[in-house]
């Protein structure tokens, strides 16, 4: 059965994050829509951020004096696209590589915004903290969406990692857009990048549809009678993976309620919960045993 | 009853055994047997799964009930800061994930209550997925505890935190069976992997019994290459894995020893207990007092003065305080918190106001620009407790 490996520091798994940075992220989010209000490049760029400092976190173990060791279960790429250009997302010294693990993005974020927070004791006395928010990729909008070109590379990227490690889990694409592609039918390319393999399956794209529009967000559709009647979201329904059946009783319990075995990796209208929620999801092998007996 | 009883531990594949994040302890001449799984999501997984672990057989838990488990993690929690770094020495990045987190773990125990020449009486407390599982002489079935099928080992476990600002009463509750055994009976303890892998029948090719009798036949020795090959072979998944394995039989041998019992608290630690309850009395604490009486069986009846409605009053008090600050909690950092807290207050007022285990959180309320609230915290100003006196 494939989507079987965890990831693991001796099997990392890969994340490539694929950051529309087009001109319309400049607009605000629907005001109802968590998150509402803000451009959705800031959102994105927050969602991102608290992501990967929780994967970060999630990940590292601490001995009894006090040593964090950051264990290197992903290698990540965080890609933005606009204009005509696919660049990394990541600036610096990450930015110059293909791959980051999650060592190395914890040792060079751009910046550490520092926030207080109170807290409440069991007794009910407040405690402030000071909470750390690392900082790795800033927000972007302007021009086109080259979306093709942006799978393309992340296919490109996807085909050599799988091929440096052949029994990882595969790779995992999260493509994170507003708009239609400007360079073109992403469909064939989409494909391509669902054919690169690794013993344990194929890669997985998943879509997440940001929207200005006060509608609710569809969450991991089983069929395209659940999306509004738009061949946009038709497209992307079409080019999103089937959620793996060894994640699915974890999504579930993740958004209590029942993921049928059609259902497909896609958000349509998302909003800054169900984003991060996808995160969270596409990450599940660091930190969850999967499902062997599904 | 004699039992044989092996220990078996190995961890997952980028762990080694000083990081195993699993633990398991026993003591076999007072019948005490515990594993427990620390998430390893948490910092400080492993250590808080050893202090759940040995604090068991050293000072088992006895029952269920809300109050005795926050009692007894209670211990588990001094215990456990006394040994670790404070949150002030951490990098700044794991502090706030250390303090809004802490340590979680699952936890399985069994406590022999009754050992004859014929049978063996014991009962399990578990919370999350740590398993007890167990099959009758002669039997295929293998019936187990807390969780009954794999598909159950889907969901996140339910994990006891390591600090008492996580703990919710009526969230953390842990499940109880009791069980008879006879001789050629077999139980383990084990971890979640372990015990999944056992209900599904490895990946699908044994049965549960035939997986149930692999595992039983194992030592330590074998133990590691067991479960590379059926990691390998029939799906084991690749988490650590540890078990307690006991076979009751009427004989001594050479692998078996005297399975003895354990049915009350040890004497110091009911008086350490009757004392700490009687200052809390004292100091008028009663969310300290629930705390301390947990289920009153340390206490055969209510000690000293104290009445079952004053019992009962604090029980009330104490799950007012702490349903309040669960509630709080979320609100506090928000533009409205006053406002909301304010009315969260209305309703918690009237057995909270004079209490002085809430001055703390009076103090709070107060300082959020809550109206109306006292924090009333010295001794004197605490209400006199009422009750019918049994002297």
């Amino acid at each position: 059965m494939p989507y079987l490996q965890p990831w693991s520091s001796r099997q990392p798994g890969c994340l490539i994050l694929l950051i529309d940075q087009s001109g319309s992220m400049d607009e605000p989010f629907g005001l109802q829509q968590a998150g509402g209000g803000r451009r959705k490049c800031e959102m994105v760029a927050t969602v991102v951020n608290g992501f990967l400092n929780e994967l970060i976190t999630a990940n590292t173990v601490i001995d009894k004096e006090g040593i964090p060791e950051v264990r290197p279960r992903a290698e990540i790429a965080v890609l933005g696209y606009s204009g005509t250009t696919v660049t990394s997302a990541l600036k610096g010294g990450l930015g110059r590589k293909e791959f980051v693990t999650l060592g190395e993005l914890q040792d060079q974020p751009l910046a550490v915004e520092r926030r207080k927070k109170r807290e409440l004791d069991e007794t009910g006395a407040v405690y402030e903290l000071e909470i750390s928010f690392p900082i790795w990729v800033k927000p972007v909008s302007r021009e086109g969406t080259p979306m093709c070109a942006a799978l393309r590379y992340a296919a490109e990227l996807a085909q050599r990692w799988a091929a440096a490690h052949p029994n990882s889990y595969p790779p995992v694409v999260i493509n994170v857009t507003d708009g239609m592609a400007t360079d073109g039918d992403p469909t064939p390319i989409a494909q391509d990048l669902c054919r690169v393999a690794t013993a344990d399956g194929n890669a997985l794209l998943f879509s997440v549809h940001i929207t200005s529009l006060n509608y609710a967000p569809v969450e991991y559709p089983a069929t395209e009678s659940e999306l509004p009647n738009d061949p946009y979201a038709q497209l992307l329904f079409r080019i999103s993976s089937l959620v793996p059946e060894t994640s699915r009783a974890l999504l579930a319990a993740m958004l209590q309620r029942d993921i049928g075995p059609q259902a497909r990796g896609l958000i349509f209208n998302g909003d800054a919960v169900s984003v991060r929620l996808m995160f969270n999801f596409a990450s599940l092998p660091a930190t969850q045993l999967l499902d062997p007996n599904r | 009853m004699f039992a044989e009883i092996s220990i078996l531990e190995y961890w997952k594949s980028e762990h080694e055994r000083e990081t195993n994040e699993d633990a398991c302890a026993l003591d076999a001449g007072r019948g005490l047997f515990a594993v427990a799984d620390g998430a390893g999501t948490t910092l400080f997984a492993r250590e808080w799964a050893l202090t759940l672990a040995e604090l068991f057989v050293t000072y088992p838990l006895l029952s269920a009930h809300p109050f005795e488990v926050e009692w007894w993690l209670d211990l588990a929690w001094t215990r456990y800061a006394s040994y670790l770094l404070p949150a002030e020495q951490l990098p700044p990045a794991l502090r706030y994930k250390w303090l809004r987190e802490g340590s979680q773990a699952t936890l399985a125990t069994l406590r022999v209550v009754e050992s004859g020449p014929e049978r063996v009486v014991a009962k399990a407390l578990a919370v999350g997925d740590s398993c007890l599982l167990w099959r009758r002489a002669g039997s295929e079935l293998v019936e187990s505890f807390p969780l009954r099928s794999p598909a159950e080992f889907t969901k996140p476990p339910l994990c006891l935190p390591s600090r008492a600002a996580l703990f919710r009463r009526s969230f953390h509750r842990l499940q109880e069976q009791e069980l008879t055994l006879e001789a050629d009976d077999c139980l383990m303890l084990a971890t979640d992997a372990l015990a999944r892998w056992v209900l599904a029948g490895g990946d699908g090719s044994l049965t549960p019994g035939q997986c149930f009798e692999l595992v039983a036949q194992q030592r330590l020795t074998s133990w590691q290459a067991f479960v590379e090959e059926e990691r390998a072979r029939r799906g084991l998944a690749d988490d650590d894995c540890t078990a307690l394995v006991l076979t009751c039989c009427r004989a001594a041998s050479a692998r078996a020893c005297l399975l003895g019992a354990t049915q009350s608290y040890q004497g110091d630690l009911v008086q350490q207990r009757q004392r700490e309850f009687e200052e809390a009395r004292r100091a008028g604490d009663r969310r300290r007092m629930a705390v301390l009486y947990g289920d009153g069986g340390a206490f055969q009846q209510p000690p000293g003065l104290t009445t079952n409605e004053e019992i009962a009053q604090a029980r009330r008090v104490a799950e007012a305080l702490d349903e309040l600050l669960w509630q709080l909690r979320p609100l506090l950092n928000r533009a409205d918190a006053a406002w909301q807290a304010a009315r969260l207050w209305e309703s918690y007022a009237p057995l909270l106001a004079a209490e002085p285990c809430a001055a703390s959180l009076r103090r709070t309320l107060s300082a959020l620009g809550v109206r109306g609230v006292e924090a009333g915290d010295e001794a004197g100003q605490a209400p006199p407790i009422r009750g019918e006196r049994t002297e």
